[in-house]
């Protein structure tokens, strides 16, 4: 099916803010930290915190044999 | 002069428009809110730059899904812009990367202030085309940097791309990171010596899209009246010599420049399907 030139620019346009107004009305539409979660280096798995924890678990301490 | 209007076919009031000038103006629109954006964010509290790119979804978005979080400095609207661009590639591939990208837009005029300085159209040096040997492989680096990004992104807590992303510098004016106005520079500066040349190689959102480009239902078709005198594959930003029926290159991004360039208007068009 052949379309014409400008029309092409008008159905981008078209889907581009269409689905953004769409995101909006839906309440996706947050541009600020304000209500959603962002990662902090605290939620990083840290290996040395995990080790301490499993070592403290068991109830031997490495330093006393 | 008489047998010459006979063979010289017929253009309607539209076909003599050129596609070019309404791509140039959508372009321009865009190029301004993004500096709107960037420039209000520097006076008042308002959203950043970060916030309206597709590229930070991609970034977001393994850790959006496995953790319910986002990385710093990313929100929700990501998701939304990142969807909305994806919707578009479904149906028309890399046409975000030629009508609505602002920094692809400034490569652009940065490639044409280049060619008008080195003497024109015609006679202008700049512009370069990379002999293929060396064009293609380099056309592959974005698929790396898209890798790397998506990778990084895994166990990021910011961005990976943030750091010296060329967009937020050039529209956000962060003027503290020597790393990212390097990084800038070295694009600028490539992107005047060869076109478009941070979409070419890099960009790791081209890279995703041009995935999209495979499987668009709308495309550039060339039918049999094609004399194949080559002025579409001259023309072409992205370097496609490709006069194949439909034309289905990575590296397409639907900027409708061979249209307006085709003296044949029967000869080129965009067909759905």
């Amino acid at each position: 099916m052949r379309i014409k030139k400008f029309f092409f620019p008008i159905i981008l346009l078209i889907i581009f803010l269409g689905v953004i107004v769409l995101g909006m009305a839906a309440g996706y539409w947050e541009t600020k930290g304000d209500g959603c979660r962002h990662r902090t280096e605290s939620q990083i798995p840290n290996l040395a915190l995990v080790q301490t924890l499993d070592i403290s678990e068991s109830g031997e301490s490495p330093w006393q044999p | 002069m008489a047998t010459m209007r006979k063979t010289r076919p017929t253009q309607s009031r539209a076909q003599r428009l050129k596609i070019v000038t309404l791509r140039r103006f959508i372009q321009s629109a865009f190029v301004g809110f993004a500096l709107y954006v960037g420039t209000r964010h520097l006076w008042t509290e308002s959203a950043s730059l970060d916030a309206y790119c597709p590229l930070g979804g991609v970034e977001a978005l393994f850790q959006f899904i496995t953790n319910g979080v986002f990385l710093r400095k990313l929100h929700p609207s990501n998701m939304v812009v990142l969807a909305a661009t994806l919707a578009t590639a479904l149906l028309m591939g890399r046409a975000f990367c030629g009508w609505i990208c602002p920094l692809g837009a400034v490569q652009e005029w940065l490639a044409r202030l280049a060619q008008k300085i080195t003497g024109g159209r015609r006679k202008g040096w700049l512009p370069l085309k990379l002999p293929a040997a060396l064009d293609r492989p380099l056309r592959y680096l974005k698929y790396g940097v898209l890798g790397w990004l998506l990778w990084g992104s895994v166990s990021a807590v910011v961005p990976p791309l943030e750091p010296f992303c060329p967009y937020k510098t050039l529209f956000h004016f962060e003027l503290d990171s020597a790393l990212a106005w390097s990084v800038l520079f070295i694009i600028l500066a490539g992107s005047l010596l060869v076109e478009r040349f941070w979409c070419k190689y890099l960009c790791p959102l081209g890279a995703l899209l041009a995935i999209f480009n495979k499987i668009s239902p709308l495309r550039v078709h060339t039918a049999d009246a094609c004399v194949d005198c080559g002025r579409c594959g001259t023309t072409c930003g992205m370097g496609i010599n490709e006069r194949s029926e439909n034309i289905r290159s990575l590296e397409c991004i639907r900027c409708l420049d061979c249209l307006d360039a085709c003296r044949r208007p029967e000869a080129i068009d965009i067909r759905a399907f």
